[in-house]
């Protein structure tokens, strides 16, 4: 049984997906509060009552490791931490952009270009671009952080939109060739199915995908260069 | 837009920034940047701010809540429109500025009031409201202006 949530972006879901199965048992969604921290807890105890597990059943931790919000990503890599420490269980990162991305493959043919992307402020945008073979996703290129224009210039061909990025982007770009996905949003059980195929590590290798570096890591990259 | 006051005391720094709020000068998605030296009331002219959300707009009154944020870089006052107070002294560029969680406010749905919004060039809206604070003594020049 995987436990999977996402709080990287506007929206803040959780899901119990079987693995065995390829069913999801139970999953909240909930979008416009802006309260991760409040939320995300007890979603995931609604999840795990509603599909009558406990902590002890679970054996994978899936959880968006980024990029998106900075708040976001702290509050489900360190909730995914604390979890796995105290059950001992191992965790998946997965990158929010695949998740988001998984989200319109159901609803997608082969060839087709999915484009991930999340607002990073300013006309730039948290992106990925995916395209469907075999009924499953291939990366084009590694999570990023660009403008627009520069996505525009990267990604060809029709493009479907996801993530709680697209209505900003479409309004941008403005350009015929990108159609919003119906439904924007990341949704954990896809953060399960990415889970799936991703690699299982301890709690301490989780680690959050700013794109960034902070002031006090760039400093110490400095002095360790010199 | 510039508009010019005088202030005797840090109440009637406040008072003139709560004004600002009760005639729309500063309203909800509005950026103030603010400048001035240690001491000019930096931290006076926000608490004015939220007083003023209050009078205006009702909701709870934060005011007493209001404290500098230097060493916390941003203080968030959630009154009936959200204030985040910021003082941007120690960020040195695009990341940091990230670090510090700013980028997950609705910037459309609060006012935020920050200091040493110049060491952030890059994050201030054209939009912006300018509030300089400058003088000696008790007295102080509140300059406000806006384009």
């Amino acid at each position: 049984m995987i436990l999977g949530f996402d709080s990287a972006g506007k929206s803040v879901s959780a899901a119990v997906y079987d693995e065995k199965n390829n069913i999801c048992l139970a999953k909240r969604f909930n979008i416009g509060t802006g309260t991760h921290s409040v939320t995300l807890l007890p979603m995931i105890d609604g999840v795990l009552s509603e599909s009558s597990l406990k902590m002890s059943d679970i054996s994978l931790i899936a959880v968006t490791v980024g990029p998106g919000s900075f708040t976001g990503v702290r509050i489900g890599v360190s909730l995914a931490k604390g979890l796995a420490i105290s059950s001992d269980i191992p965790v998946c990162a997965v990158s929010s952009m695949e998740a988001a991305a998984l989200g319109v493959l159901s609803c997608a043919s082969d060839g087709d270009v999915i484009l991930s992307v999340s607002d990073a402020r300013r006309e730039r945008f948290y992106n990925a671009a995916f395209t469907v073979k075999n009924g499953s996703l291939a990366r084009l290129y590694d999570d990023c952080v660009l403008h627009y224009t520069d996505i525009c210039n990267k990604v060809y061909g029709n493009v479907i939109i996801i993530g709680d990025g697209a209505e900003l982007f479409i309004s941008l770009a403005d350009n015929a060739r990108f159609s919003k996905a119906e439904n924007i949003f990341t949704d954990a059980e896809n953060v399960c199915k990415a889970a799936k195929k991703g690699e299982k590590t301890s709690s301490d290798k989780l680690l959050p995908v700013y794109l960034g570096l902070s002031q006090a890591e760039r400093e110490l990259k400095e002095k360790s260069a010199k | 837009m510039e508009k010019r006051f005088i202030s005797n005391s840090p109440k009637e720094t406040a008072d003139i920034a709560a004004s600002l709020v009760s005639d729309k000068t500063v309203k909800k998605g509005d950026f103030v940047a603010l400048t001035g030296d240690l001491g000019a009331g930096k931290t006076a002219f926000v608490r004015g701010l939220v007083a003023g959300i209050f009078c205006t707009y009702g909701g709870k009154d934060k005011t007493d809540e209001v404290l500098s944020p230097t060493f916390s870089i941003m203080n968030i006052y959630e009154s009936a429109v959200p204030v985040w107070h910021c003082d941007f002294y120690r960020i040195r560029g695009e990341d940091d500025l990230y670090m510090t969680g700013f980028y997950d406010c609705d910037e459309n749905e609060v006012i935020v009031a920050a200091e040493w919004s110049e060491n952030i060039p890059f994050a201030v809206p054209k939009s912006a409201v300018f509030v300089n604070i400058c003088g000696s003594g008790t007295v102080r020049e509140i300059t406000v202006s806006k384009k």
